[in-house]
């Protein structure tokens, strides 16, 4: 049977930007009768791609923009060996038109567009972390065999699984491998009801301030440690073998870390061999790199570590996961991903800064307190107009965060904070610098005396530029308004900010700062509102009181002193990857 | 509460047939401990000295040295399933050593005492019990007492011992464990026996880490192993899983025995690999929990195998038991199971290579005081290697290569001369028809 055809809003987009003649492969999952396309790669001779994406994500199809030529279908298609039903899609003049494969045959195919919120509330990821120990001799062929033999482990059955927060063990795809301490847990329940069951009995919503809903739920892998009594035959009572055997031997302890996209429909009798793949398909990846890491390296003395790395960059609308090594800067082959997964190359979306931060998991810093993206739950405005709000990511500082006493004094800190946790979430820095460092910079350009550094005095837009400049690179564009007042005709300049650049402004005035996040324009009435992020709140982080009591919400033209003059700092974007 | 102790009637019959000559016999009161209860599986008298027999018995309990009594502890700690234990010592005597317990007695229970805890990964002492059990058979009066005897505090509180029960419920328990662990060498000096005391000690970390399962099942740890047979539905299956032992599976971290932490690369002299099955039996009163099972299992393994490795490097001669300059293989004995009349328990005893039954009738004889009538009853549960396999192997790698080749080659050529000698036949037969007409 021919499957049902789902394509996400963000493959087609993709594909419809592209203005080069060009051709790749699609990537997507199979539930019961729909094939839902989810990702594309484009065509490269050295790597095929299906290693960035989680498990049971695979290649279903292929694509071509531009124009058709026979010889080159036929040659598309012979990729194609990997579904029953493979699928093409000819862009020929930006227009798409799916096909299925048949007997190398094409046939018109109907296709639904499907958008990201669709998609993630049928299917969830699972994320199988594992610390897995290899001993092998320093040598590309044996490498390739202990790794062999490790995925041949795992397939064998010798692994298990348990879903942490679910409490439910996944161990084989026959009967009675599945068990759980929750009632009703066996091989015939599906997923969702499993997870669903869970959050009844006690488990808080996952947070919605998370910029992607994503369910993603922690698999532990196990080494059965057992036999059956069926496997006996030809096991003996232990023996020790000792070898003399003077070899260069790599010792390795792989973190496995790999996801899989699974439909909540799914039994968990069935979820074993999906997570099996996932194990296998991620030990290959970094067993890919080790080989690479090897056979390139100038130098093996080097700290090496193979370290995964899961991005969900936005406009691709699925994971991407890489192998880098921890010990090495960022890589060069960034831009090469941009390419392939066709993306943008005017923002970075594969630096390590740009890594998805699960539930629990905590890099660099210590797990930041500031609440995420506060406008989205703010009162809406009322002003008709048109409105253009901040593009992407960004944390919430305020008085009297992590333990500093800064009430009255440290506003243009905190909207700086603002500022850089905007630049550390989109990738573009590793931090948000702190007061001390803050002071510190400014010493060090020259801008202030040494007394400063460790002092309770207040900055401004300037230094705020300086800063932003200095610590991460980034250059601003000064706004001066001779009043408040002036304030009111600087709708359009602010609408084209969000819209081409979208990031956090600082505004200062008298000895006040605060932070605009967006701006509400109405060009018929000329009437302006903005939306203000207000760093003198000196409250919890409780979203409940920073929107209902203001402290985030649309403000209008009386919200700025007529008589102080003000500016704005409004960070450009850099461009590049 | 009174500790009691319940027996079966044919040990109280032993202990009364001890008493045939004017002699004093000391000996191990085995079994297991549930809360004031102990469940008594055997009674093993002890011989004068375990390896040369110059005197067939004790004159009285002075005469009897401690370090027997310690040693005889140690042996058969080895024998006994996870979840059963030394609990204390009988005495078929004519003194009175009860009241008050003789300073003797409590420096053999001392001295075992110490000669077991300095095995830690034998598991010689119940978790459940501190106190050790004291009977005392009066070959004048023919009666028993019992008390028992705390080291720590020194105390004394009576005990009661009940001959009368039959049959106790035993709930049987099977893990076959799998061993597979391989370290690096990277010092020559270094002694094998040492290595694997280490990887033991890993082994045995980690069992307390792993997940047990109860045929499959994930238990409650609180719950008691009656919930097994209650869950069994149809009479039918009751039945069939009558005799079925319950079986025990174990999920631990891939790294758990582990200690690499980052890549590096080694410059190795070789590798020590120990592989292969430990089988794994215990015997639990029905109201054990799920925990203290996993315990019994955990325990169990870890005292076969250091059991297993201390027999086989006391069988070696000096030197043996050191990393030199060739590759070997070690084969450590095996394990067996032996049956005990007039219980399900059964006790292990351990197979060298090449050994035959027979050397377990000794031994049993010897530790346990056990006569087996029917040598089918002992269970060979683990099976002795092919030691060929593995010279194989660690012979030449190439040869592997070569033989298959070597044998397509042969195939091809079998074609050949198959084909050729069809064709023959076909010539010959077109000849033949044609020479005819």
């Amino acid at each position: 049977m021919k499957p049902k055809i789902k394509i996400t809003q963000n493959v087609v987009e993709r594909l419809m930007q592209q203005t080069e003649q060009c051709s790749g492969r699609l990537y997507g999952t199979l539930y019961k009768d729909a094939q839902i396309i989810i990702g594309l790669y484009k065509r490269d001779k050295n790597d095929a791609g299906d290693l960035f994406f989680p498990a049971d994500v695979d290649m279903c199809g292929a694509f071509q923009i531009g124009p058709l030529a026979q010889h080159e279908v036929t040659d598309l298609l012979a990729d194609i060996d990997v579904t029953d039903n493979p699928i093409f899609i000819s862009l020929p003049e930006k227009i798409l038109k799916p096909y299925y494969v048949i007997n190398d045959q094409l046939e018109a195919a109907d296709i639904e567009i499907l958008n990201e919120t669709a998609l993630y509330s049928d299917y969830l990821h699972l994320r199988i972390k594992a610390q897995l120990p290899i001993v092998m001799e320093m040598e590309t062929n044996s490498i390739k065999q202990e790794l062999l033999a490790i995925r041949k482990q795992f397939s064998s059955g010798k692994i298990g699984f348990h879903l942490q927060k679910e409490d439910a063990f996944i161990l084989g795809s026959n009967e009675n491998s599945v068990t759980g301490s929750n009632i009703g847990v066996n091989e015939e329940m599906t997923l969702g009801k499993l997870v669903e069951q869970n959050k009844e009995m006690g488990e808080e919503k996952y947070s919605r301030h998370n910029a992607l809903d994503l369910e993603v739920l922690s698999v532990v892998m196990y080494k059965k440690s057992t036999f059956d009594r069926n496997e006996l035959e030809s096991i003996h009572a232990p023996i020790i073998q000792v070898e003399k055997n003077e070899t260069k031997m790599l010792q390795i302890l792989l973190n496995v870390d790999s996801l899989s996209l699974v439909h909540k429909q799914t039994t968990l009798g069935n979820l074993y061999t999906i997570l099996v793949e996932s194990a296998c398909r991620n030990v290959r990846h970094i067993g890919n790199f080790i080989i690479n890491y090897i056979e390139t390296a100038s130098d093996l003395t080097k700290p090496f570590e193979p370290e995964v790395i899961h991005y969900y960059p936005i406009c691709c609308g699925h994971f991407v996961t890489r192998i880098l090594n921890k010990f090495d800067a960022e890589d060069a082959s960034r831009g090469k991903l941009h390419m392939n997964f066709m993306i943008p190359m005017n923002r970075p979306y594969f630096r390590r800064s740009n890594r998805f931060i699960f539930k629990g998991d905590s890099y660099g810093q210590a797990g930041g307190v500031q609440l995420k993206n506060v406008h989205k739950d703010a009162k809406p405005s009322n002003n008709g107009g048109e409105q253009a709000l901040v593009k992407g990511d960004y944390e919430y500082y305020h008085y009297l965060q992590d333990g500093m006493d800064d009430d009255g004094w440290g506003c243009a800190y905190r909207s700086l904070q603002t500022l850089a946790s905007w630049f550390k979430l989109q990738g573009y820095a590793n931090k948000v610098p702190t007061f001390k460092e803050i002071q510190k910079c400014l010493f060090d350009i020259g801008d202030k005396p040494s007394s400063f550094v460790g002092s309770r005095q207040w900055i401004g837009s300037t230094e705020v530029n300086f800063v932003l400049d200095s610590l991460l690179g980034i250059t601003s564009k000064i706004l001066y308004c001779s009043s408040g007042e002036d304030l009111a005709y600087k709708g359009p300049e602010l609408v084209y900010h969000f819209n081409t650049q979208g990031t956090p402004i600082m505004i200062g005035g008298g000895v006040l700062a605060h932070t605009i996040i967006g701006v509400d324009y109405n060009r018929d009435t000329a009437d302006i509102k903005f939306l203000i992020l207000d760093p003198h709140y000196t409250g919890g982080e409780d979203i409940k009181t920073i929107v209902n009591k203001g402290w985030c919400g649309w403000k209008g033209m009386n919200f700025w002193d007529k008589k102080s003059y003000y500016n704005m700092c409004m960070p450009q974007v850099p461009n590049g990857i | 509460m009174v500790r009691v102790a319940v027996a079966d009637s044919d040990l109280l019959d032993y202990l009364s047939n001890l008493n045939s000559s004017k002699t004093c016999t000391i000996g191990l009161i085995l079994g297991q401990s549930m809360g004031k209860k102990d469940f008594v599986v055997h009674l093993a008298k002890t011989m004068p000295t375990l390896t040369e027999k110059t005197a067939t018995a004790f004159k009285n309990i002075a005469d009897i040295p401690d370090g027997v009594v310690a040693d005889h502890a140690k042996h058969t700690t080895r024998m006994l399933p996870g979840g059963i234990y030394i609990l204390g010592i009988f005495l078929v005597t004519e003194e009175h050593v009860l009241n008050p317990l003789s300073a003797k007695v409590k420096s053999i229970l001392r001295h075992m005492h110490s000669t077991l805890s300095k095995h830690e990964l034998l598991y010689g002492k119940s978790a459940e019990n501190a106190e050790q059990l004291v009977l005392h058979y009066n070959k004048k009066s023919n009666t028993y007492t019992a008390t028992t005897y705390c080291l720590e505090s020194s105390t004394c509180t009576p005990a009661e011992f009940n001959f009368n029960s039959k049959d106790l419920a035993w709930e049987h328990l099977e893990c076959f464990y799998e061993v597979n662990e391989t370290v690096l060498i990277t010092d020559r000096n270094l002694s094998i026996k040492d290595e694997l005391k280490k990887i033991a000690r890993k082994i045995n970390n980690c069992l307390r880490t792993g997940i047990y399962l109860f045929n499959g099942q994930v238990r409650s740890k609180e719950d008691s192993l009656v919930i097994l047979k209650k869950m069994k539905m149809s009479k039918a299956e009751l039945t069939d899983a009558e005799d079925k032992p319950v079986s025990v599976s174990i999920l631990m971290p891939l790294n758990c025995t582990s200690s690499i932490i980052n890549a590096e690369t080694v410059n190795a002299k070789g590798f020590l690999k120990i592989t292969g099955l430990i089988c794994s039996n215990v015997w639990l009163h029905p109201k054990y929990n799920f925990k203290k099972a996993s315990d019994a299992i955990h325990e169990d393994i870890i005292r076969s195998l250091t059991s297993r490795l201390s027999m086989h490097f006391d069988s070696l001669t000096e030197g043996e038991g050191n990393y030199n300059d060739s590759s070997s293989i070690h084969e450590p004995p095996r394990r067996v199971l032996i049956p005990l009349s007039g219980s399900k328990v059964m006790l292990t005893d351990y197979l060298f290579p090449g050994e035959g039954v027979e050397e377990t009738v000794l031994s049993l004889q010897d530790i346990l005081d056990i006569t087996i009538q029917t040598k089918s009853a002992i269970k060979d549960v683990e099976g002795p290697v092919d030691l060929a396999e593995y010279y194989n192997e660690m012979s030449e790698g190439g040869s592997n290569e070569v033989l298959p080749n070597m044998a397509a080659d042969t195939n091809k050529f079998m074609y050949i001369i198959g084909t050729a000698i069809a064709l023959l036949v076909l010539i010959l037969s077109l000849l033949v028809h044609f020479l005819k007409d």
